[in-house]
């Protein structure tokens, strides 16, 4: 019967067996989450891209606070905590595939972002995006995703789908494509058809008149993916593919997937009708059909979906039968979407919002109504947080560079703000090397706040080159454009010596950068090209130094604000714990988390650990509940291993005195800091599986195994805070170091508290600019056994 | 148009043209292989009917060529042999049964085969390199 009206039927036939053969509106297959009482029957993660918790401007309801809907329905039904942490660099790609790894970059291949550096065998400097298809190889060669054994790190939907449930992905990083043609061809094959049609597409003439047309394969194939079960009624048919992971431990064969709005519309619009239109195209929380800046259905732009966008996909997706649903929304503080340049037929420039203004405002109450809309809606279906695991975070904060609102006294919501002056300010620093220190050196650098170093010819760490251009880095000085004031670029500089300690370096060498400046925050460095001045000393135009309007919040640097974000959990077996921030985390505790949740395991050790102290014993194996010996030992941890636990802060504050003494000095630091390094990757080594398998496999933890590790993890941590407090004279300064253990000897919460005069001698000694000191809320000072210092914002 | 069983195993001279096409059938229903090497898609169908009781229905000619080596449980496996159709494949403990709409019509999908089937090389190529000005072009048109 099915079959005669399916011929009959005079509309385009794409529907997938489900609809054919199911007897259902949805097309679930038969998903075996091992939840405690079985009560998780889906998982909603979502990501999103620099929404922040804490305020920017204390008058300004946060983006969070603005969004009553998504943070009462954690904080009244779960737990947020703003103890919660990035890696290290704390960039977008590196933060959203630590979430879904629970792996450091180290480990996952990618801790630079967006895109980063690799060295070829000749010394010359490539970049690859850090955005690609999960099983794509770098530019590098390399598989993009490349772990400690040089494959392919697993994959984060393996788990589920072997558990008999399908994963969405929408616009969450590498799970679905990301880059074309590259990911059609990692997919498809090279001279596939899809490769074939997409590159003709792209390849078109860049004429105002053919943008839609180039547009129609990113519409079609970007941002959209699902990753089915064995049998899964949603990938039988023509649109699904071999969902080909190769390198996953323990083989992954049969698995089909579905690539791009083209494949994955048909099937879940068919299966869910409700959550589409009548032409199969699928609708955002407001009922309108989720289309490019063009109207072509699909993923709406490039990654930057609204609220209602990424949340109408994943309501679809959820109805259509899809158990596991992976979202990213964008953040609110830059325009979006931005309207069509009638010139060009492309979107317009880019434009930032500083907090409080009008339309940033407007951009969070859209995000507020869609979120509402998405609560309700999943209700409706039986989707609550009754049976469904709700996982929210933010990848990372960022920096706000810009001047003072306007009135002074608004709050964004009664009384709009505006600014005079807003947007990053952009260096090249090639340029001002040559300027100021009269240094020609070759060397690539990835444009951040954060900026790796590719030195040309990949020189060593102790190769006059490097240590030429670090000190030469540390020394630039620029004159604020907004404040007027004389600052300096460089707030700590990283070895590949320190970088190992943050989990920076990879199995990769050629991926190693010569070093990374986390900077001024206030600063986007670049390097020039012909067109900038390469070449051409500061004195002649373009600046050297300028305010960029477009963009305004930086991120990718070491500062709390950029690295300190937050987390939020709801469903079986979170406590409702409200907002809690007493316990630090960070990005590859979720993963773990969520895995022993949903009663699953991964087939390798997590970085992180499960956070036990949000959940409810009853979610726990017997291995966990009420263990203390697991408590103590994963938090001693967490301050050991996590690039922004003490470990790694101090380490990098050792580390950029040790760089910038003399040559003599940084030797001592590389045998010392190998050595710490040793010595924090054996403990790890013995931590980590204990923590697995209290977690993952009911082994408790023995207490005299876990207070000689804790002790030793503890001597560990004591030692790195000595050194990066004072190495040679730590004891007259006790007090001030057993208080400050951030970034510097001294941190306090207010200039009063740093000792009368303490920043004042350094700053006429060494010549610290003076408009830094005191002139902050909150001030950290470093200081080496040198006397050298810098004062700075903590 | 026939088939010729000449073995157990299911090697298959079609169309009369040994040389040129040949199509063999082994394995089990949960591990098939299939060889095919310039056989219609009819024959295939045909051919997976004789061996493991696939029943197939279409108004389709069905006689798109078929080269290449198909390896896997026999829904996955046919599935992949309709690569270009819409279909529908339904898995019942009797056995399994397919329906063919028809090939892909230009569009139904934006991307459709083009004229002359190209011949995909194998995957793996790398991604573009690019340069650092480049790279962040493209994180920043990427808006991440």
């Amino acid at each position: 019967m099915r079959y005669q009206r399916i011929f009959g039927a005079a509309t385009p036939l794409l529907l997938g067996a489900a609809l054919l053969f199911g007897g259902s509106a949805t097309a679930q297959a038969a998903c075996g989450l091992q939840s405690a009482g079985n009560k998780i029957k889906h998982v909603v993660h979502i990501q999103f891209d620099n929404v922040h918790l804490r305020r920017d401007n204390p008058n300004v309801p946060s983006d969070l606070e603005q969004m009553p809907n998504l943070l009462n329905f954690m904080q009244n039904n779960g737990m947020v905590s703003d103890n919660h942490h990035t890696p290290l660099i704390s960039h977008t790609a590196t933060d959203i595939l630590t979430v879904l790894t629970g792996a450091y970059g180290d480990r996952m291949g990618v801790p630079v972002a967006n895109s980063y550096g690799f060295f070829r065998n000749d010394g010359s400097v490539g970049f690859s995006s850090s955005f690609l298809y999960w099983t794509a190889l770098s530019a590098d060669g390399k598989p993009e995703l490349v772990n400690e054994n040089g494959k392919t790190f697993p994959a984060p939907w393996a788990p589920f789908t072997r558990a008999g449930c399908d994963v969405g992905a929408f616009s969450i990083a590498n799970m679905e494509f990301e880059s074309l043609p590259a990911d059609v061809r990692t997919v498809f094959g090279t001279g596939s058809p899809e490769d074939v049609s997409v590159s003709a597409a792209l390849n078109l003439p860049r004429t105002a008149a053919n943008a839609p047309a180039r547009q129609v394969p990113n519409t079609d194939y970007l941002g959209i993916a699902v990753h089915c079960a064995l049998g899964s009624p949603l990938c039988s048919n023509s649109h699904a593919r071999t969902d080909a992971l190769p390198d996953e431990l323990g083989g992954y064969s049969g698995f089909q997937a579905l690539f791009g709005n083209v494949n994955v519309a048909p099937v879940i619009c068919s299966a869910a009708p409700a959550g589409c239109n009548g032409s199969g195209a699928v609708k955002d929380t407001d009922g309108g059909v989720i289309a490019d800046a063009y109207g072509r259905p699909g993923f709406p732009n490039t990654f930057s979906p609204l609220a209602s966008q990424s949340l109408g996909y994943a309501a679809t997706m959820l109805e259509a039968g899809i158990p596991v649903v992976y979202v990213y929304v964008a953040d609110a503080h830059d325009r979006n979407p931005l309207p069509l340049d009638p010139a060009t037929n492309l979107p317009g420039a880019a434009h930032a919002f500083g907090a409080g203004e009008a339309e940033y405002v407007a951009q969070l109450k859209a995000d507020d109504v869609a979120f509402g809309k998405f609560f309700t809606r999943l209700a409706a279906d039986g989707i609550n947080k009754d049976n469904t695991l709700f996982i929210v975070t933010a990848d990372e904060n960022d920096h706000f560079v810009g001047g003072a609102p306007s009135p002074a006294n608004c709050d964004g919501i009664h009384v709009p703000c505006t600014y005079a002056q807003i947007g990053e300010i952009d260096t090249f620093l090639d340029r001002l090397l040559l300027t100021q220190r009269n240094n020609t050196t070759p060397f690539d650098i990835h444009f951040d706040d954060a900026p790796t170093f590719y030195i040309h010819g990949n020189p060593g760490p102790q190769d006059p080159l490097t240590r030429t251009m670090e000190h030469d880095i540390d020394a630039l000085q620029v004159t604020n454009p907004i404040t007027g004031k004389v600052e300096k670029l460089n707030a700590f500089l990283a070895d590949r010596a320190e970088m190992t300690v943050l989990h920076m370096i990879t199995s990769n060498p050629a991926r190693s950068p010569s070093f990374t400046m986390f900077g001024n925050p206030d600063y986007f460095n670049e390097t020039s090209s012909s067109s900038t001045g390469q070449g051409h000393g500061c004195s002649q135009t373009p600046a050297c130094v300028f305010e960029a309007p477009g963009f305004a919040w930086n991120h990718g640097d070491v500062q709390k604000e950029i690295t300190r974000t937050w987390m939020g959990m709801v469903g079986p077996g979170v406590v409702h714990a409200g907002r809690n921030d007493q316990v630090f985390s960070d990005h590859t505790d979720l993963r773990p988390t969520m895995i022993a949740l949903a009663g699953l395991k991964d087939d390798y050790a997590h970085d992180g650990r499960v956070l036990i102290e949000f959940l409810d014993d009853h979610a726990l194996p017997k291995s966990l509940r009420r263990s203390e010996n697991f408590l103590e030992l994963a938090q001693v941890y967490k301050q050991l291993n996590a690039p922004l636990g003490s470990v790694g802060r101090d380490s990098l504050a050792f580390a950029n005195r040790s760089i910038l003494g003399d040559d003599a000095g940084y030797s001592r630091f590389l045998a010392t800091i190998a050595d710490i390094t040793a010595k924090r990757d054996a403990l790890v080594a013995e931590i980590k599986p204990l923590l697995d398998s209290a977690a993952f496999d009911n082994q408790p933890i023995n207490e005299r195994q876990e207070d000689q590790l804790v002790r030793r993890a503890r001597a560990l941590i004591d030692r790195v805070a000595d050194l990066a407090h004072d190495e040679h004279d730590h004891d007259h300064d006790h007090d001030h170091h057993r208080t400050g253990r951030g970034l510097g000897l001294v941190t306090t919460a207010s200039p009063l508290a740093v000792p009368a005069g303490f920043c004042e001698s350094i700053r006429r000694k060494y010549d610290v600019a003076p408009p830094i000191v005191g002139a902050v809320v909150s001030v950290v000072c470093i200081v080496d056994c040198l006397g050298r210092a810098a004062c700075g914002v903590g | 148009m026939f088939a010729l069983l000449i073995a157990s195993g299911a090697l298959l001279a079609v169309s009369g043209n040994a040389a040129r096409a040949q199509l063999s059938v082994e394995g089990r229903q949960d591990a098939v292989h299939i060889d095919a090497r310039d056989v219609s898609l009819q024959e295939v169908l045909a051919a997976l009917q004789a061996k493991f009781n696939l029943r197939y229905r279409s108004d389709d000619a069905l006689d798109t060529r078929k080269t290449g080596i198909f390896d896997g449980p026999l829904p996955r496996v046919t599935a992949r042999i309709l690569e270009g159709y819409d279909f529908a494949i339904k898995v019942t403990p009797q056995g399994v049964d397919v329906l063919v709409l028809r090939q892909n019509q230009a569009g139904d999908k934006t991307v459709t085969a083009s004229a002359t089937p190209a011949v995909a090389t194998p995957k793996g190529s790398p991604a573009p390199v690019m340069t650092a000005a480049q790279a962040n072009r493209f994180e920043r048109e990427h808006f991440r």
